[in-house]
């Protein structure tokens, strides 16, 4: 009896299988005035805990080409996005990577964020030779890839500037360091311990901070006897440490990493003087005044975003920019738009430029596709209510 | 149709005939299994692989949860023993695979073994929080030890060659899920047949009871912790080959209670339940991305179907309540209120001749 | 020493938060027996109304007041619509009824209030206060404290001397006994869900108010189910205690191990109660046999 059951069902979840299986080719060849579409994927975090950064990430993606299809588009051609969800799931990403990758129209992908989708998704990107273009982790297996393309500035270069900056306005300083205990954590450390030394300046000490944690109270005591506080975490654990040391009587400045830094960081710290309160960024803000701005402005209102769409970091102009220059490069390959010669382009020797927003791109030559290799340190305008550059771009080359 | 599920359902109905009709179809199923890869793309594959694994360790919980009564969170915890112990004995030392094998089930016994301690004890909430606490540490660990030897991205796995068998990547891994899943759910299916499995039975519903009949309660739990960890622990290794990397992020509370929701969904005890609870929850988020797609729907507009994903989750959630509400026994309890519907409705066609 | 203090002083500080979130669900598995995992979502429900609000222009009491009444009405309606039908059924049934409802729940708050972080203000001004002996605690988790004695005192009172607080230790032990004595199970269960989700509402408020609220903030409930254990799952002042215990252990083993020990510290803890004395500090003794 039982057995056959278990076959009918077999039976039955094949007749599911064979019938939803044909269908495989999602991507809808709407053709527009002026060519077929160019197909992009995105595999993003769209629910879990980084949809927060993540969906404003998108919606700037969507900004860019909403901006280019209205503008001429590509050679004419528009593009389309195709979105998945990857649900801060390895399982689920490398499911909807499998659902994107048969496209054979699919001359890029964008998103792929997190790196143990990056870890997952690498060989299977590399067999496809899909250039990706803007991911926000990096780490290894997206450095070490041909096919990746990295938008935001390496923790390396992040820290080294940071450092050299610290060092200028404080030499000889007392740096302490507070990090998430995962792994870019580590990394984050180990660039303030050589950093640090190598400017003048003396580490106090590393501590970490539990992901989820509402208090930091022994972090903030070992912290004590900084000069000044590096942050490498998320908003959250941030917001919490900042508390702890403002708690424990200890009102040093404090500088955020890219991933601790965002609005919520300013405002959610309560009467502690914002003042103090620093980041550092590759990116700025979408309201940043840069030269682009006004076709960003126009983009958010083609794409009628309203304002908790763009998100409260930087993850919105990346997204923005990635897709505008995604669209340059396609531009340049011309007429024969494939994935290789997609590849030239995005190598091209002149690089790419960032509307203001970052610093200079340079993708040419082989692996790693290093981001921005320039960053700004930011502060917070408490009037605006806005975060706002309080240096040039500094670091990277000179 | 009818006279087909009549053949197979109705009592009437010569034995050898059913026997014949039955083997005839679970001869065509298991062909079917087979040729699966090659009538497939590697998306459907990649999902059937996935439901591979979930079957897989569903039945192992079904038999420890189902059959023995013991209520655990820990699945996602031995399907990290299983990952890591293979990311050791596989991707660092390089045993050849059935060394690795063996030893990843070893270390999922032992680890079962040790969990399983508690409950020689413990009832009710406390079973389930030292399955919870159990969950915590041997994530830590895990971490740990990912950190220490790998680093963030993950354990990277690379294909499992099968020598002259080989094929690509996905198709390999396809068959020895197949292989694995088959020779689980022959061992499951003959030990609750045995008498070990109408001891568990009796462990399940009156310990004391069973103790009184001469059945050694603790050793009891005991061995059926380790199997069912073993057999966890293995399937861990297999979606670890799967998915090409195993990180730590992936081990989550939310994994060990899908495999709770798994057997309760398809029907507790019931090996067929296993299977059909691992389809369901592993088929229905395909389900709703399909018809949000169809729907045809923005992902940022603001109809109901731009949330697939939390739809998702919606449908998860509302299936367990109402498989604990209204349907306790799971698919495989209505699939057999259905039956008996089918065989009501034969009989008296059979009277009037 | 003061490192000590401050260990000791935010670990109660910290316990007095897990105490609140343990003392919501000992009050549910102590009057119906079931362990409510949908204690975080109901949490989050309250935190993030209330934030919602307050972005809307309400001070903080009137949102928190309104949220916590909400929340708890929420409660109600979950015991009296899906709860109820499952008296009999144990404790997979109930704890699996509670994790469903949580999905559900999680998925239409994700919907409605979509992704990213809120805040709360600190519902103090003055964000710290000084203790004895150089220690520094927040202002929060001082309000936390407070309300979670009150609530413990509270309720206490209502078990021992009103005849809703009678009529649920009766039906604890012996529900078809409670009702042959004039309790309507309907009823009482139903109050005990609206007061322990409001309990929950405010735990989560408060919470909100210490760090950034997101959709995560009800993992920490599973937090404090350490609390409970080591309390003794049924005592509400167990509860209390328990948390505080388990504070102080968090804190102490972040100072001294490091501060990745914590969760494992606390974890530890769980499993040496559970070896040696299961029933907790407080508990009645009596293992429940489902």
């Amino acid at each position: 009896m039982r057995r056959g059951f278990r076959v009918l069902a077999v039976l039955a979840a094949l007749a599911l299988v064979g019938a939803c299986g044909s269908d495989g080719d999602d991507s809808g060849n709407g053709g527009s005035s002026g060519g077929k579409a160019i197909t992009v994927g995105y595999i993003g975090d769209l629910t879990g805990p980084n949809t927060g950064s993540e969906v404003p990430y998108l919606n700037g993606i969507r900004a860019g080409i909403a901006w280019v299809n209205e503008n001429g588009g590509v050679n004419g051609r528009k593009i389309e996005l195709q979105v998945e969800d990857s649900k801060f799931d390895v399982a689920t990403g490398t499911q909807a990577f499998q659902r994107l990758a048969p496209n054979k129209d699919m001359v890029a992908m964008m998103g792929l964020n997190g790196s143990s989708v990056i870890a997952a998704l690498a060989p299977e990107v590399d067999k496809l030779g899909i250039p990706v273009v803007g991911p926000a982790a990096t780490t290894e297996p997206g450095l070490a890839s041909e096919n990746f393309y990295n938008l935001q500035a390496s923790l390396e270069d992040q820290g080294t500037a940071l450092v050299k900056y610290l060092m200028e306005q404080q030499p000889g300083a007392k740096v302490g360091t507070a990090v998430i205990n995962v792994a870019s954590g580590t990394e984050w450390e180990d660039v303030i311990k050589e950093a640090v030394p190598a400017n003048g300046g003396t580490t106090t000490g590393f501590e970490k901070l539990e992901p989820g944690a509402v208090e930091a109270n022994s972090q903030a005591q070992a912290l004590k006897g900084s000069d000044v506080v590096t942050v490498h975490s998320n908003v959250p654990l941030a917001v919490v440490l900042v508390k702890a040391l403002h708690a424990q009587g200890s009102d040093v400045p404090v500088y955020a990493s890219y991933g601790s830094m965002g609005e919520t960081l300013w405002k959610g710290v309560g009467d502690v003087d914002t003042d103090k309160i620093f980041g550092v960024n590759g990116w700025s803000m979408y309201y940043a005044d840069a030269e682009g701005k006004a076709d960003l402005d126009e983009a958010i209102k083609l794409t009628k975003l309203k304002k908790d769409d763009l998100g409260t970091t930087a993850g919105f102009t990346q997204g923005y920019v990635a897709a505008r220059i995604l669209a340059e490069a396609m531009k340049d390959a011309g007429d024969d738009l494939t994935r290789e010669s997609l590849h030239k382009a995005l190598r091209r020797s002149e690089g790419f430029d960032t509307y203001g927003f970052a610093g200079h791109v340079d993708w040419s030559g082989g692996a790693p596709h290093k981001g921005v290799q320039q960053v700004r340190i930011y502060g917070w305008d408490a009037d605006k209510g806005q975060i706002v550059a309080v240096t040039d771009l500094l670091g990277g080359k000179g | 149709m009818t006279t087909l599920t009549a053949t197979i359902t109705d009592s009437a109905v010569p034995r050898t005939r059913r026997r014949s009709v039955r083997l005839t179809l679970l001869g065509s199923g298991a062909a079917l299994t087979l040729a699966l890869p090659y009538l497939l793309d590697s998306y459907w594959l990649f999902l059937a692989s996935t439901l591979g694994v979930n079957f897989i360790a569903a039945a192992a919980l079904n038999v420890l949860q189902g059959n023995a009564g013991q209520f655990s969170l820990g699945n996602a915890a031995f399907l990290a023993v299983g990952s890591y112990s293979g990311a050791f004995l596989w991707v660092q030392q390089g045993f050849p695979l059935p060394v690795v094998f063996v030893g990843v089930a070893i270390a999922g016994a032992l680890a079962g073994l040790i969990v399983g301690l508690p409950a020689l004890r413990l009832h009710g909430i406390y079973l389930l929080m030292s399955s919870l606490a159990a969950h915590f540490i041997v994530t830590f660990v895990a971490s740990k030890y990912q950190v220490a030897n790998f680093g963030v991205a993950g354990v990277p796995y690379k294909a499992p060659g099968l020598g002259p068998l080989s094929q690509d990547r996905s198709k390999d891994v396809y068959y020895l899920i197949v292989v694995v899943a088959a020779v689980v759910a022959l061992l499951l299916w003959n030990l609750l047949r045995s008498a070990f499995g109408r001891a568990l039975v009796g462990v399940r519903d009156r310990d004391v009871a069973a103790a009184a009949c001469g059945i050694a309660v603790g050793r009891t739990k005991l061995v059926v912790w380790s199997i069912t960890s073993s057999i966890v622990a293995v399937a861990g290794l297999l979606q670890a080959m799967s998915l090409g990397t195993a990180s730590i992020e992936f081990y989550t509370l939310g994994l060990a209670i899908s495999f709770v929701a798994m057997t309760l969904i398809g029907g507790n005890g019931s090996l067929l339940g296993s299977f059909v609870g691992a389809i369901f929850v592993t088929g229905t988020p395909e389900v709703i991305s399909r018809i949000a797609k169809a729907s045809g729907a923005s992902p940022f507009g603001d109809s109901i179907w731009s949330h697939p994903f939390e739809l998702q989750r919606i449908a998860y959630g509302a299936a367990i309540v109402l498989f604990i509400l209204l349907e306790p026994d799971g698919l495989v309890g209505l699939g057999r209120k259905l039956v008996r519907l089918v065989r009501r409705m034969q009989r008296p066609r059979r009277e009037a001749t | 020493m003061t490192e000590f203090l401050n260990a000791v002083v935010n670990g109660i500080g910290l316990g007095a938060v897990y105490g609140l979130v343990a003392v919501g669900i000992a009050l549910l598995f102590k009057s119906t027996g079931l362990l409510n995992f949908a204690h975080g979502i109901l949490m989050t429900t309250g935190a993030l109304m209330a934030s919602a609000m307050v972005s809307g222009g309400r001070s903080f009491w009137t949102a928190a007041a309104i949220a916590i009444a909400v929340t708890g009405l929420i409660g109600g309606l979950i015991h009296l619509s899906v709860i109820r039908p499952l008296a009999t059924r144990g404790l997979f049934a109930g704890v699996m009824v509670t994790i469903g409802l949580s999905e559900v729940i999680h998925g239409i708050l994700s919907i409605h209030y979509g992704p990213g972080q809120r805040l709360l203000p600190p519902p103090i001004k003055v964000s710290q206060i000084e203790v004895f002996g150089g220690a520094r605690i927040s202002s929060t988790l001082l309000l936390c404290g407070g309300v979670v004695l009150l609530a413990v005192g509270a309720l206490a009172l209502l078990f021992r001397f009103t005849l809703l607080g009678v009529q649920l230790r009766g039906a604890a032990v012996n529900p078809q006994l409670a009702t042959g004595f004039g309790a309507n199970l309907a009823v009482i269960f139903t109050i005990a869900w609206v007061v322990a989700a409001a309990l929950g509402a405010t735990a989560g408020i408060l919470l909100g108010t210490l760090s950034v609220i997101e959709l995560t903030l009800g993992d920490f409930a599973l937090r404090a189910f350490t609390a409970l254990i080591v309390g003794g799952a049924d005592s509400i002042p167990g509860a209390l205690v328990g948390g505080l215990v388990v504070g102080v252990v968090e804190l102490l083993s972040g100072t001294y191990l490091g501060s990745e020990y914590r969760v494992v510290a606390t974890m530890a803890l769980l499993l040496v109660f559970l070896v040696a004395r299961p029933t907790g500090l407080f508990g009645s003794g009596t293992l429940r046999r489902v």
